[in-house]
């Protein structure tokens, strides 16, 4: 006799958002600043279980991606920089030389605007970045460049 | 510190005339790269001659656009001549690099502009953007419904025809990051959530970021047995910097709600969790 299927109960008013709520650890980000926003999702029994780290929340970035598993993200003053994770925590490894000159896509927050979500369009529409085995190569306004790395 | 020396390829600055930024940039092989300008260029860059500028094109602005920006740069195929671009025009363009970046062939979608690219499996492709306009679909408000709002649109690569598109429940907002999952998309931008999408049509889940995403970056899994899942997602997330989602990862209580304890990775196991709970899988067949 074949046993009998589950159904699980899904309250038809349940969102499928799911909401993040934001816990101090108080451990070291990318930034090297004693704020750590690790956020634990909450575990719906629908649904993965996630977790949520800001792995540096002091810089603006335009656009980033991924080389040797190390997160490198192209800033709005023409850097770029390199994070690393250490154990459970993402430390700055690198960061090149500031480069932006009058054309770049510098972003200027407006003092007391707190909606980040339109902040610009033009953050929004950047990829200037491509990650190669040997280089790296990226736009910064008017400029086309190549890194390198050491390591 | 800088671990790594910066070098200077080109600058447009030395070109009297208009003002070009650089906003896409992709490798095409070791030596070559390509990469897209405002207000509307194509260019090839042959990396070991600095300075130079092999091959330029330029992307014919519609009337209905503003401008031809392209923003995202992707190979149509695994040998790398042929490329798909798309942009702040409404269509996507493909060009054949051994004719040149003179012509190219597009799909035209109608979009009011497409950010990003997502190739899932050999022969299709998700862009994502934004449409402004009243939805085919929708029969209520008029005028002050007629703000952009983000869409999905699917494009077989093989015939370069435009197979579906989504732009009443991709996004409320503009779509400026799509990256593949397995069975379909993740979508984000203006809406401040990372949206999973089952195909391009059905949301099986949002993440609430409460920020704006630019760019998703998605790192697989390297567990056999689970194919094409997704471990880790990378969030550009502008102003807020960098994010990293870990999917299957335990709680810090150990409580899973009656769920059996997976290891990282397992997010597949859960999608189908998902697709169980919420009904049949639509969309495409991925």
């Amino acid at each position: 006799m074949p046993s009998p299927r589950r159904t699980p109960h899904i309250p038809c008013h349940q969102s499928l958002c799911t909401g993040i709520g934001r816990i101090l650890t108080g451990t070291t980000n990318g930034s090297g600043k004693s704020q750590h926003w690790t956020v634990w999702a909450d575990v719906a029994r629908r649904n993965a279980p996630l977790r949520t780290t800001f792995i540096d929340d002091s810089v603006t970035v335009l656009t980033f991606g991924l080389h040797r598993s190390d997160v490198v993200a192209l800033t709005d003053d023409g850097t770029l920089c390199r994070w690393r994770k250490s154990g459970s925590e993402w430390r700055e490894v690198s960061r090149t030389k500031n480069i932006a000159g009058r054309e770049t896509f510098h972003i200027r927050r407006p003092a007391g605007h707190e909606n980040r979500i339109s902040a610009t369009t033009q953050l929004g529409y950047n990829d200037a970045l491509a990650i190669g085995n040997e280089a790296i190569y990226f736009g910064v306004g008017q400029s086309l460049k190549k890194l390198v790395p050491l390591n | 510190m800088e671990s790594g020396t910066t070098l200077p390829l080109y600058d447009f600055s030395v070109e009297s005339g208009t003002r070009t930024l650089i906003t896409t940039i992709r490798q095409l092989t070791p030596t070559t790269i390509i990469f897209g300008s405002y207000p509307g260029g194509m260019h090839i860059s042959d990396v070991r001659q600095p300075s130079t500028i092999v091959q330029r094109g330029a992307v014919s602005r519609p009337p209905s656009a503003e401008q031809a920006t392209p923003l995202c740069i992707r190979n149509r195929d695994e040998d790398g001549n042929n490329i798909l671009v798309c942009g702040r025009f409404p269509s996507v363009l493909c060009y054949d690099l051994r004719v040149g970046l003179s012509t190219c062939r597009s799909v035209y979608s109608g979009a009011e502009s497409l950010s990003s690219m997502a190739l899932v499996g050999r022969n299709r492709i998700i862009v994502g953007g934004s449409y402004r306009g009243i939805p085919s679909n929708y029969s209520g408000f008029r005028a002050k419904h007629t703000e952009g709002r983000g869409t999905l649109e699917s494009i077989n690569t093989r015939n370069l025809t435009l197979e579906i598109k989504n732009r009443w429940t991709a996004s409320n907002a503009t779509i400026l990051a799509v990256a593949p999952r397995n069975g379909g998309v993740f979508a984000a931008g203006g809406s401040g959530s990372l949206r999973l999408l089952s195909g391009i049509e059905t949301g099986i889940r949002d993440i609430d970021m409460n920020r704006m995403i630019t760019k998703i970056q998605v790192q697989r899994s390297a567990h056999e047995g689970y194919y094409d899942a997704v471990e880790r997602v990378y969030l550009g997330c502008g102003t807020d910097g960098v994010a990293c989602l870990e999917f299957g990862h335990p709680s810090d209580d150990g409580d899973l709600g009656g769920q059996t304890a997976q290891p990282p990775g397992s997010l597949l196991a859960n999608q189908f969790s998902d697709l169980h709970y919420f009904g049949r899988r639509v969309g495409l067949d991925l």
